[in-house]
Formats: structure tokens, sequence, C-alpha cells
């Protein structure tokens, strides 16, 4: 038993994570096959998964409606918005157009004017969630934080036309020797060369703990996904 | 004397057109005057390194070259059948010096025009697909029959053809020696990773960089225990089928684990199926280790919704309903990543987060008290862990990253030497090894 709950699974972790590693390097038949089965298995395996997450869903909605804890009349709509769009979307089409999937059918008009501005609504919600962040990040508090504040200014001015007309009425009209504040050009200097340093030295540090997370995976050495490190 | 400078300027005029009209050819790159002879050396040839699904054709440069000569390649499927257009390519491009990766880097192949082509493929039906009763065949290609191919030159007016027919048939390859590169890479892993294992399995206290997030997850349970409060755990935005999920799991686990010995709870809302049962057996197996399979509640781990802002919502409404005391965000997120962290900063949780999404770090670390950025999130299983096998795994990373600068200085130099001497072969060969493709 302890067999078929320890040693099985690094068995077949070892023996998928090896074929497709090769499957990497080999571009022949049959390993050239290994990635597209590999997804062909993972789309079988959610499909069963799925009915374990509707029966989830359902029971943890339900519960919330049976101990009526706050909120519970969100998991009434819940089950109306299941219940509906399940009747009209699953039923097969017919010369009515009411039931299916294809364009103008109720399951459409439902996706199309009630999900789609829903999820476009909570979209919406980043840009006060974006000033709000902002403003703890550009608290003067710490050297830290100044510099911070003083390249964020300097971009969002460099980025916006207002800033490149500054710029240009700076050096133009007042002096060629203020051509170091050109806030379009230092913008852009910010942007392709410090920013983008630093952003490959976590883009390099991440590949590397990739390798090196996919070999402990693959060898047996990690194995906290199983519930143990032992 | 008047009516001589005339003359001079007639003269200086003519002068000057008869330079332009004899000149203009040239400078122009139309050379009007060079006959349009047939390409020579047309040849194919198997793409090396591919899963033998193209061929590549190669001709000789040619005087007539220019803008306004096209190449037209034809394909059929024997030597003397109808053949069909597959493509017009100017002739002052497609050169093989432009296909470092299967010409190489010699001076010759700046005369040797080249161009990767498909063959003709025999397609198969897969299967059927419907939607709402109309019902399509789908196919894909099943083999590559023999292909032959013609070449002809035009100016627009008219078309001359190469009287060469080359045919093939493309050959999968057993290795792709374009990305030796990272096998080199992997290997050395590979061996870093053996070496330190055994290092630190003879002295298991190896040093080990600080993750003050990590080390903030007790604190952040001790936390929610006091207060009476469950902790929320958010796997991300992706499924178990990427790494950053699977390594989240496994700081799930450790989390659990902790969770069960302090006897708080533990709520873990799941966008993906997969990745919810998973939890539910990681956070299972960690109550049974801590000794507290009573504790165990499979409801607290559930699936909220497929869809990104659904699943957003979903996390939001529980922090501001069942006010989490610690909120951990751990994975690969995508916009939701300041919506959640916000709503969570808002109801005043003490907020771990990490990921390798390096758009959403930046939201991360304002919105939240502790963020692991990039390979923080990887290593955090194997720092809590603490076990020798997994600390001696986090210091081969550490060489690696020594390897790997090593051939940023190697190939900075290479760049640097190859701008000086454009003609010299070596430098291009060791740029193009240590360049990912």
């Amino acid at each position: 038993m302890d067999f078929f709950k320890r040693k099985f699974p690094i068995l077949v972790v070892f023996v998928v994570g090896l074929l497709m590693i090769i499957a990497y390097y080999v571009p022949h038949k049959p390993f050239n096959q290994f990635e597209g089965g590999a997804s062909m298995w993972y789309m079988i395996i959610r499909s069963f998964a799925l009915v374990l997450a509707f029966t989830s869903l359902i029971r943890s909605h339900y519960l919330k409606i049976r101990e009526g804890k706050l909120g519970w009349g969100y998991s009434l709509v819940m089950f109306l918005a299941l219940i509906v769009t399940t009747v009209f979307g699953v039923l097969p089409y017919g010369k009515n157009n009411l039931f299916g999937t294809r364009s103008g059918t109720i399951y459409m008009w439902i996706f199309d004017y009630v999900n789609t501005p829903a999820a476009a609504t909570v979209f919406s919600l980043l840009a006060f969630y974006i000033a709000s962040a902002a403003y703890r990040a550009f608290r003067v508090r710490t050297i830290d934080a100044t510099i911070m504040l003083i390249i964020a200014i300097i971009v969002m001015i460099g980025r916006v036309p207002w800033g490149e007309m500054f710029s240009e009425f700076m050096t133009s009209k007042i002096s060629h020797h203020l051509v170091f504040i050109r806030l379009d050009r230092l913008t852009s200097f910010l942007l392709n060369y410090p920013t983008v340093a630093a952003r490959r030295a976590v883009y390099i540090g991440i590949a590397l703990a990739t390798v090196s997370t996919s070999l402990r995976v693959i060898l047996g050495v990690e194995r906290t996904y199983m519930g143990s490190d032992e | 004397m008047k009516q001589y400078q005339h003359l001079y300027q007639h003269l200086l005029c003519a002068c000057v057109l008869c330079w332009v009209f004899i000149m203009m050819p040239g400078m122009g790159g139309c050379p009007k005057d060079i006959e349009i002879i047939p390409p020579t050396d047309f040849k194919t040839m198997d793409t090396p390194s591919d899963a033998g699904g193209t061929l590549l054709l190669t001709w000789s440069r040619m005087p007539y070259d220019s803008p306004e000569i096209k190449y037209i390649i034809y394909r059929s499927e024997s030597r003397d059948g109808p053949t069909t257009e597959v493509e017009r390519l100017a002739s002052d491009k497609n050169f093989a010096s432009q296909m470092t990766q299967y010409f190489g880097f010699s001076r010759k192949n700046r005369n040797t025009h080249a161009y990767k082509v498909q063959p003709i493929w025999k397609m198969k039906t897969v299967g059927r697909r419907g939607t709402d009763g109309m019902w399509q065949e789908s196919q894909e290609r099943d083999y590559s029959v023999m292909t032959y191919f013609r070449i002809g030159v035009t100016d627009g007016k008219a078309i001359v053809m190469s009287p060469t027919v080359p045919s093939g048939v493309p050959v999968a390859n057993w290795f792709r020696q374009d990305r030796a590169n990272g096998l080199i890479i992997l290997v050395a892993m590979f061996l870093f990773l053996i070496y330190y294992i055994s290092m630190a399995q003879r002295n298991p206290n190896m040093f080990l960089r600080k993750i003050p997030g990590i080390d903030a997850v007790d604190e952040a349970v001790g936390r929610a225990t006091e207060m009476g409060k469950p902790i929320l755990y958010s796997t991300g935005y992706y499924d178990i089928t990427e790494l950053s999920t699977i390594c989240s799991v496994n700081i799930l686990a450790h989390v659990a684990k902790k969770v069960a010995q302090y006897d708080s709870r533990l709520i873990v809302p799941s966008k993906w199926p997969v990745a919810m049962t998973v939890c539910q057996e990681v956070v299972r197996e960690a109550y049974i280790n801590a000794g507290r399979p009573d504790a165990f509640n499979p409801n607290d781990i559930y699936f909220i919704a497929g869809e990104q802002y659904s699943y957003t919502i979903g996390v939001d409404s529980i922090m501001v309903r069942e006010r989490p005391a610690a909120n951990f965000f751990l994975g690969t997120f995508a916009a939701e990543a300041l919506i959640l962290a916000e709503t969570g900063a808002s109801t005043g949780a003490i907020q771990i987060s990490g990921t390798d999404s390096i758009y959403q770090i930046p939201f991360f670390v304002v919105a939240c008290d502790y963020c692991l950025i990039g390979e923080e999130l990887y290593a955090a299983s194997a720092y809590l862990a603490r076990n020798p096998r997994l600390v001696g795994s986090l210091k081969s990373q550490d060489a690696g990253k020594l390897l790997l600068f090593l051939a940023f200085i190697i190939g900075t130099i290479m760049v640097t030497l190859g701008a000086f001497y454009p003609e010299s072969e070596i430098f291009q060969v060791i740029r193009n090894f240590l360049t990912v493709r």
C-alpha cells in the first residue's frame, strides 16, 4: 500500500519528467508526440476533476444558504444563474434560437450582457486600486521611497505629451544646455536600461529556479506536494 | 564672353545628365542592362533540428538581384506535374547568412539565397466537431510526400524558369542542435544538485540567505490563531500544470501543517478543478502529519469559478465577509493581483504574497506586508522544510547562477569583439552558441 501511495507517484513523475525533457531535445517520433499526449491526458483528468469542482461549488453555496451565512442571498443568485445558463446552454439547438451557444441565443445574451460587463466592471476597479496603491508606495518615508517617487514623477511626466512639450520648450526656448532634463529621453532611458536590467535579473533567477525545482520534483527530492517532505 | 558662358552652362548640364543616366542603374539598384538568366545551384536540403516539417531551398546570388526582381518558388507532386506557386521573394533578401541557425557563419552564405518551405502534405481526418447540430470534420497532417520544386525569376514582364527541378522529403531529426546550450545548463545543474545534496548531508547547517516573507509564516498563522480568525490561501491564476502553482501547493503543505498545529482555520478558494483536488489532498495529508486529521474540513477548500474576475470577486467577498487575519497569495497572478491585495489590505489582514509574474511584483510589494520575488517563491518550500536534500538543491541554484554569470561575461566579450572583427567566424559561433532559442 505504501508503494502505491509514496513510491509509485514518484516513479510516475520521474518517468514522465524524463520523457518530457527528452521530448524537448528530440524532435523525432515518438518523442515529439509526448507533449500533445500529455496535454490530452491533462484534459481528460481535468474533465473528471470538473465533476468534483461542480460538486464542491454546489456544496459550498448550499451550506451558506442552509447556515444563513452573511451574503447567503448571493448563493441563491448563483443557483439561479447556474440553472438558467445550464438549461439554455445545454438543451439542443432548435429553430426558435433559444437554446444552444450560438450567437443570438439566450445563453450568449447572458454572456454578452451580464457576464462581460460584470467582468469589465471588476477590471475597471483596478484603476482606483492603482491610485490607492500608488499613494501608499510614494509616501516619502525612506530614501528608497523618495528615489522611487522621483523616478515615478519623471516617468509619468515623460510618458505624456505634455512632458515632451515641456522638454522641447526648455531646450529650444531657454537653453540647449538643459538637454539633460529632456524628460521624454530620460524616461526612455529609465525604461530601457535600469528597468530592463532589473527585470532580466528576476527572469534569470526564475529560469534557474524553474530548472532547479523541476529537477527536484523529477528526481523525487521534493515530495511536499504529496503531503510529506520526508 | 557671355555667349561662351551659356555654352559652358549647357555643356555642364549635358555632362551632369549623362553622368546621371550612366550611373543611375547602379545607384538605384536596378541593373536594367544585366540579362536575366535562370538562377543557378538551385537545391533542396532537409531543415536541421526539426521534426521533419520543412525543407530548405538554396540557390546562388545572381548579378541582377535587386528589389524589382523577384524569385518565384513553385512546387509539385511530380517532376513534370502541374505546379503551384508557393511564394514570391524579393531578390535582394532571403540569404543563408540570415539563417545562421541552419547555415552557420561562413562568408559564402552571403552569396547564397535560402528559403524555408513546406512540402506537400497528405491530410487525414481526425474527428468531427459539432456545435448546436452543425458538424465539421477536423483534419491534420498525415505525412509529407516527395515534393518537386521549381524556381523562376521575373522582372515583372516575363518569367525565366530554372531547368533544375530538385526534390525532397523532410526528415525528422534526432537532436535539436540549437538547444544544445540549454542541455549543457541542465546537465550542469543536475551535477551541481548531486554535489550540493551530498555536501548538505555532510553539513546540514549550510548557510541560507534569509527570506523574510517565509520567516513571517509563523507570525501570520499565530496572529490569526490569537484573533480567532481564519487564514486565506490562494494558489494563483493558473492550474497545477504551472510550476509556480506546484511550488505554491508545496508551501501550502507547510502552512496547513502550521495551521493544524495552531488549531486555526484555513480557507483555500480555487479557480481550477485539478488544483482544488490537489490542494484538498495536500491539506488533508498536512493535517494527518500534524496529528490532527479530525480538524481537517474539506468544505474549506472549494471551487469558486473558472473565470478570472468571477474568481477575483469570489476571493474578495471571502476577505470582506470572513475577515481572515492572514492572506497568502502565492503563485502566478495576472490583473487580479492588485484587486486581491488591496482588498486584503483594506481588511487589515497580514499579507504574504509571492509571484513570478514580473508585472505583478510591484503591486504585491506595495499592497502586501511581505513579498517573495520571483525565484524566492520556488525556493520557499525548500527553505521551510530545512531538509538537507532540499537545502542542497537551493545551493545548486546559486552555483547555476555563477555559471550563467560566466556565460554573460564570455557572451559580452564575444559580442564586443564580434563588432570589431565582423569577418571573424569564431566570435559569431560562440555568440550563437550562447544565444537562447
